[in-house]
């Protein structure tokens, strides 16, 4: 209600000005919906302008920084989400991806280490899953100027996508087709049954324990001469395809007249999952994700004056998988070694035991299948009136936008009974156990997730520009209000505004502010005001150097300065609330109820929105003739009353901590974007290399007074991983005995830890940061040439300075008390007799306390580079086209993912935990264009 | 001209759209806490839930520690299964960051329940339950102090105190001696306030004046014993000492510690459940003082039970009782199978056994679920394949339903009896047998218990004790009787360290039967060492206090040895 107050100004100015006649239309929309493919287009493209949050503006002037890529670049990397084409291609903008599952392989996003607001078309309202052929740039906002008009949005930096628009330059139609496979990139390797059974007796007996395989037993796996009571299975070969298949058609309509304009585009992708399936079963169980997309565009000149558009986006996403779901189908791959059972039993009945209810083989084409179908839609409406008439430059606009989403999973999974054989069949008894039911499959449907997000906003610009003095202001008042799920509706809504000036496009000074509040915070303390000032100084324009360096085309600097928000409170976290808690009723028979309520997160009355003071600053230049671009940026970025718990506090204060607005953490850095392009005749080519350096620290964390400093993670980067710090495998018994003790238990092969504190005891005191502590580095280079019809580029992408923990069940063998599966990494375990070249501590059967410690030991480098994407494309010379009425026909490959380098064995650098791999695709594709 | 308002308004729309949503100040169906005390409710039933949630935390015992009983930690029992966290306590692995039975903040979290709901139930309208609930709530919380005691030795007591986030806490420990003298003093003030049995039908479950009681005796007995009373191990500053016991013996603890158990036998209204079976699978009986409620389940029964059979009898055999407690119990003439007299053959020895062995462990070829179980090399029980199975050759019986003749497990009461008359009997024996001596009320309790367990009076009426034992020997009698009686109710693993037992009988090697079947169908027995179990001297008598918590509140002093 308090936005009212402060919006009767902003209606009144807009009813005034309806008694007022307009002028002419606005022609500062930018016309850049040409999608032509031609020869030049894989030339990474830089227009004119960039776009900003609620405005366009034109590179020369802007102060903020801000990278931009567009379609042509997008379109080359097969991914599902629009965040998987942007991997490795813009400068502060950190891209990884950890799962291949189908639908749910998502790439997270970082901007200068932060995950920032994804908007599409200027609403706050964004898809992960989207097709490149609709988008016409990604950009990304990385500085307080160009977010901060999004008030308590604004700290993580803002993702903008912005969709096609049609022109006035007549219709095109465009038709691409891929097809192609994808493979894993890499997956562990599982031990076979004969390994796995020896070390499973070495590790019994380092444990002091009998073995449990004996030499018969051994040989039976070794020979396979027993495949039912000695099994070996493959379970990888058994359940999963070698590759699968890829494929994506896309249709796009794109023209106008004088007064109307429309971008159409319909895409349907298909991305196939790694599950072998049965012809027996009516349906498919295997993994799988069908997306449909449609978006229209429209823009219609109601009058001179008035422009409207309604952009219509609808999505329909198909998921599939089996019963028991992908995630179950992987971690149980982590959980069955090959000598578990085998896949059927000789009565052909699934094999397994009461430890191994769950037979793989059963999983993935017995349990049925569990469909996820995901709907939504989006309508933006936007009306834009020039208010020249009241005076040269003026103009105001109104945009509603609405997006409905629904997921809805069906559940017709099924369980199955498996079935061990026994040796006693005395007395009739059936020869086999049987665990486990075969049940009647399920047919029952749930919205697990919904949500209706209204976005409405008006907004009023004004420019002008006299005697080189240009000004250009923007004032909105926003409000964005969201339902989700069952909570109740929640809704940021606030003013912002900007003004930008300059003096002959040398001199620029920007002024941006956003004011603004949600329900997340308690009633009197929800708005906040974030500013934000930019500066930019185009060099090249000074008399001093115009025309005098020829080799120098352009030269400005830049900075930016504000103050940014996140918002990102808990649902009503500053009222507290009892919830009910573990259940417990009394009577002499048992009662029907046995709810019980206790006091829920401790209330945080004065909770508020994070803040972040950030400088940014940069030098943008153009050298040789425009031939090499580059930008230079760095950034000091201080993150504070950040929402933490206090860990400084003891437990004897009987509750957890709330969230309370006390750290402070410091991120800075470097970033280089730069491009070279040339040509000779027929020939050009362009390298264009990005690269980031990005430091974190913790400035301040409530931690206990600690009595050893390297316990303390302030002044390590944020998200440091602490740990023991390994000092190699004990060699013998007066190794262990002549070290700091480390428990009872302890062997030779056993992880040796270093006492910090020297006394004689490791214990949670010798814990220390682990792994690197140097600053990231993450690069790519995108490079290409093109030579009459022929095209290819290349990106490479890596990260340095990186840490992975490899532990866990997809790495340590035996886990779940032996039940687990085990590595060809536990092939280089310590033994007496390898003791020397020892990769592996001594084999432990289940939990191990001593080596299962977050250690040094288990820290691998996780540097890698990649060969993100490859792509050959050849388009047939126009001559040949002119008959057919084609304007372009164009057939290319390309590889996604295709090679991987990196010093970790058998695992990827990003998806390393053994979940859903991530996926190599090759794809070939025709494009073409009418 | 006149189509330009129209425009107007609509871009103007979205203004007074975002101008006239109402902003809530939160959900309505979530409970404030003016709707758990609340001074209308004349039933009270929130500040009711409130108090039931707290129940919930008391001690739940059974499988509780990884799916592993406390006492695989002890010469009762083995893990069945490889690498699960109860071989920390095993292997002395244990360290000030790695515990898995560390209670201390779950202990604190729910004191601060407690004090919370003493701070504001006094505003709920029900003047008839009030002072029962602060009873109730002033127990719990004696009990949780206690749950502490037995882990870290002496821990800061903190009254009353509801502590503000901002407060900074920096208790300092109290002495063993002021925690006892707290808890004491606390069932003592609240005994009168406690309801009285017979409760009703509703109530049963809740802490009656005979669960106060019951929780002195065994703190009182607990202060007597020989750990705590002058025998802590030396080592550690004389602060550390004061943490873990008395500077010196006093043999009137033990008077105090038999007087408090007497006074609850004498009270007449709990008594021992004429079958054994009965006081674990009655929801509500005759013997249990205070149990923890739980819905019927056949979780015992899925974790503990023999892993041969199949489907609705499938289970996991988690528990492996050793050969050690096995021998423990006598035969049913009540003498041990030691004594030349007993009647014991070990080429059969499971027959003529004190009838509680057969409620305690399953033994080979005793009839389970229609068939004989098989734990010989090879059986079906123990069929020396990859699968978990029985270390030892036994499996868990106790608390498990009566599925002799059954062929599935069905739902069955399980509730953790934390406190039954037998345990305050025995506390009582073992009280007075120190204070006095093997005296005629020793006997009587012990023959009490023997009585109930099914055991022959014998001619001398003695029901197989020998009537000359010494002050020593009895005691051994007694602490053999109350680890029949009392196994797999998480007492051996705590009365192992109170009778400073543990450095000896926890590092030893743990026994098991290997039993071959014979072409003839008859079955050979063999003890085999099955396992090891280790036990650092002294420092394991006391927990380590969490390193976090040391880190924290810096006026902690640690346990010593840690």
């Amino acid at each position: 209600m308090i936005l009212k107050r402060k919006q009767v100004p902003l209606l009144l100015l807009f009813l005034i000005s309806s008694f007022i006649s307009f002028s002419q239309a606005d022609s500062s929309h930018p016309k850049s919906g040409d999608d032509s493919i031609n020869i030049s287009k894989w030339l990474a493209q830089q227009g004119p302008i960039y776009h900003l949050l609620f405005q366009t503006r034109s590179r020369k002037l802007n102060t903020g920084a801000v990278g931009e890529i567009y379609n042509n670049d997008l379109e080359k990397t097969a991914s599902a989400s629009f965040g998987g084409t942007l991997i490795g291609r813009m400068a502060g903008l950190y891209a990884t991806q950890t799962s291949g599952e189908p639908g749910n392989d998502d790439v997270s996003l970082l901007v200068r280490g932060q995950a920032p607001l994804v908007m599409v078309d200027g609403t706050p309202q964004s898809f992960v899953s989207l097709n490149p052929e609709q988008i016409e740039s990604i950009t990304v906002l990385k500085d307080p100027l160009s977010t901060v008009m999004m008030g308590s949005r604004s700290s993580g930096g803002v993702v903008l996508i912005t969709t096609k628009k049609g022109s006035q330059s007549g219709q095109s139609i465009t038709f691409t087709a891929l097809q192609g496979i994808q493979q894993p990139t890499r997956m562990p390797n599982f031990l076979n049954a004969y390994n796995y059974a020896t070390l499973y007796n070495e590790a019994l007996a380092n444990d002091g324990k009998a073995p449990v395989y004996s030499q018969s037993d051994l040989d039976a796996y070794k020979n396979h001469t027993d495949p039912l009571g000695h099994p070996d299975v493959d379970w990888q070969k058994q359940i999963l395809k070698n590759q699968t298949s890829f494929s994506r058609y896309d249709l796009s309509f794109s023209g106008g007249m004088k007064s109307a304009r429309y971008f159409a585009n319909l895409d349907y992708m298909l991305q196939d999952g790694l599950f072998k399936t049965e012809k027996f079963n009516a349906y498919n169980t295997n993994a799988g994700y069908q997306r449909y997309i449609f978006r229209s565009n429209v823009e219609i000149d109601l009058s001179k004056y008035v422009t409207t558009s309604l952009n219509l986006f609808g999505r329909v996403q198909n998921t599939n998988q089996p019963g028991v779901t992908n995630g179950t189908v992987y971690s149980n791959l982590l959980s069955t070694p090959n000598n578990a059972y085998p896949v059927k039993n000789a009565d052909g009945s699934l094999a397994g035991s009461q430890n191994y209810l769950n037979n793989l083989y059963g999983q993935t084409v017995l349990s049925g299948y569990k469909p996820i179908y995901e709907r939504d839609f989006k309508v933006d409406f936007v009306m834009k009136g020039n208010l020249d008439r009241i005076t040269k430059g003026l103009w105001i606009k109104g945009l509603v936008a609405v997006n409905a989403y629904q997921r809805e999973t069906i559940d017709r999974s099924k369980t199955f009974a498996v079935f061990s054989r026994v040796a006693d069949t005395t007395g009739g008894k059936p020869p086999y156990n049987q665990f486990g039911i075969n049940g009647v499959q399920a047919n029952t449907t749930a919205i697990n997730s919904q949500n209706r997000l209204t976005y409405s906003e008006v907004s009023m610009g004004y420019s002008k520009t006299k005697g080189g003095h240009t000004i250009t202001a923007l004032a909105m008042a926003s409000n964005d209000y969201r339902m989700i799920n069952t909570n109740l509706p929640m809704s940021f809504s606030g003013l912002s505004g900007k003004l930008s000036y300059d003096y002959k496009q040398t001199y620029m000074v920007d002024v941006a502010a956003g004011y603004s509040g949600s329900e997340l915070y308690p009633q009197n303390k929800r708005y906040g005001l974030f500013p934000a000032v930019g500066l930019g100084w185009n060099i090249t324009n000074e008399d001093f150097l115009k025309d005098k360096l020829n080799w120098l085309n352009a030269l400005k600097l830049r900075a930016s300065y504000g103050k940014t928000g996140n918002a990102n409170a808990g649902y009503y976290a500053y009222n507290q609330y009892y919830v009910t808690g573990t259940g417990y009723g009394f009577g002499s028979t048992i009662p029907s109820s046995t709810t019980t309520l206790q006091m829920g997160v401790l209330a945080n009355p004065n909770i508020t929105w994070e803040k972040a003071n950030k400088f940014s600053t940069g030098i943008d230049a153009t050298l040789f003739n425009n031939r090499l671009d580059f930008s230079v940026d760095y950034f000091n970025d201080k993150y504070y009353d950040l929402l933490q718990q206090r860990t400084g506090g003891s437990s004897i204060f009987g509750t957890a901590y709330m969230l309370d607005n006390i750290g402070t953490n410091r991120y800075s850095g470097w970033e280089l974007q730069a491009q070279w392009k040339g040509s000779k005749g027929s020939f050009s080519y362009f390298v264009s290399p990005n690269f980031t350096l990005l430091k974190s620290q913790v400035v301040y964390t409530d931690e206990p007074n600690y009595q050893y400093a390297w316990l303390r993670q302030t002044g390590q980067p944020v998200g440091q991983a602490f740990g023991y710090v390994s000092q190699g495998l004990f060699q013998s018994q007066s190794d262990i005995a002549g070290h700091a003790y480390q428990g009872g238990g302890i062997v030779p092969g056993d992880i040796k830890y270093k006492d910090l504190n020297g006394d004689g005891v490791i214990n949670g005191s010798d814990q220390a940061a682990i792994g690197t502590t140097k600053p990231l580095i993450y690069y790519g280079v995108n490079t290409g040439f093109a030579y009459k019809g022929l095209d290819l580029t290349v990106l490479l992408q890596g990260v340095a300075d990186r840490t992975v923990f490899l532990t866990g069940s997809g790495y340590w063998g035996f886990l779940n008390n032996g039940q687990g599966q085990a590595y060809q990494e536990q092939l280089g375990r310590w033994t007496p007799a390898n003791a020397a070249n020892a990769t592996y501590p001594r084999l432990w059967i289940g939990n191990n306390t001593n080596n299962m410690q977050q250690s040094s030991y288990w820290a691998h480098s996780g540097d890698y580079m990649r060969i993100k994407n490859i792509e050959l494309g050849y388009s047939l010379p126009s001559s040949l086209l002119r008959k057919t009425g084609l304007s372009v026909i164009r057939i290319f490959v390309n590889a996604t993912n295709m090679f991987t380098f990196t010093s970790l064995k058998n695992r990827d650098p990003e998806d390393y935990t053994g979940a859903y791999p991530i996926m190599k695709i090759i794809n070939g594709g025709l494009s073409v264009k009418f | 001209m006149k189509h330009n308002y129209l425009f107007i308004l609509m871009i103007a729309a979205p203004g007074f759209l975002a101008s006239c949503s109402k902003q809530n100040s939160g959900p309505a169906e979530m409970y404030t806490p003016g709707r758990i005390f609340d001074s209308l409710d004349k039933n009270g039933t929130n500040a009711q839930l409130y108090l039931n949630n707290i129940y919930a935390d008391m001690p739940k015992g059974f499988n509780r520690i990884d799916f592993d009983m406390l006492e695989t930690a002890t010469d009762d029992a083995m893990p069945s299964r490889d690498g699960s966290n109860i071989q920390i306590f095993i292997k002395s692995n244990l360290t000030n960051t790695n515990n898995p039975d560390d209670s201390w903040s779950q202990n604190y979290a729910s004191i601060r329940k407690i004090n919370l709901f003493l701070s504001q139930v006094g505003v709920v309208p029900v003047p008839a339950l009030v002072p029962y609930w602060k009873a109730e709530a002033r127990f719990l919380r004696a009990l949780f102090y206690f749950e502490l005691l037995k882990r870290y030795g002496g821990v800061p007591l903190i009254g009353d105190t509801v502590f503000q986030p901002s407060d900074k806490i920096l208790y300092k420990r109290n002495t063993f001696d002021e925690c006892v003298t707290y808890i004491v003093s606390e069932c003592d003030s609240i005994k009168a306030a406690s309801r009285v049995e017979p409760l009703n039908a509703t109530d049963w479950g809740k802490a009656s004046r005979g669960a106060v009681m019951a929780l002195k005796s065994r703190v009182l007995l607990y202060a007597a014993s020989p750990l705590y009373n002058g025998g802590v191990p030396s080592g550690g500053s004389p602060q550390q000492q004061s943490y873990a016991g008395y500077p010196s013996y006093d043999i009137n603890r033990w008077n105090k510690a038999a007087i408090a158990a007497n006074d609850l036998i004498t009270l007449n209204v709990y008594s021992l459940e004429p079958t054994f079976n009965n006081v674990f699978l009655n929801r509500q009986n005759k013997e249990v003082i205070l149990p923890y409620l739980r819905a019927t389940t056949t979780d015992l029964e899925t974790n503990n039970g023999p892993i041969g059979y199949s489907q609705s009898a499938a289970a996991f055999g988690n528990t492996s009782p050793t050969l050690d407690l096995v021998n423990a119990f006598g035969m049913s003439n009540g003498k041990a199978i030691t004594d030349p007299t007993s009647g014991y053959n070990p080429n059969d020895p499971y027959t003529g056994r004190d009838p509680r062995l057969v409620n305690t462990v399953l033994y080979n070829n005793t009839p389970w679920l229609s068939r004989p179980l098989q734990t010989y090399e090879g059986g079906l029980d123990k069929p020396n394949t990859n699968r978990v199975q029985t270390k030892t050759g036994f499996y868990l019986r106790k608390f498990l339903g009566n599925f002799t003749t059954s062929t599935v497990y069905t739902a069955q009461n399980h509730n953790f009896p934390i406190f039954r008359i037998a345990e305050v009997m025995l506390n009582y024996a073992e009280a007075l047998n120190e204070y006095s001596g093997p005296t005629a009320a020793v006997y009587n309790t012990l023959i009490n218990i023997r009585k109930r367990a099914g055991i022959a009076a014998g001619s001398d009426g003695k029901y197989g004790l020998s009537a000359t034992l010494t002050q020593d020997q009895m005691r051994q009698v007694i602490r053999t009787e109350r680890r029949v009686e009392m196994a797999f109710e998480e007492q051996r693993y705590w009365d192992l360290r109170r009778w400073k037992m543990a450095e000896t009988a926890l590092n030893s090697s743990l026994s098991g039967m290997k039993i071959i079947k014979n072409a003839d169908g008859t079955f050979s027995y063999q003890p085999v060492t099955a396992g090891q179990i280790s036990f650092a001297f002294p420092k394991m008598y006391l927990y380590p206090i969490p390193n976090s918590e040391l880190n924290t509140n810096t006026n902690l002093i640690q346990n010593f040895g840690w």
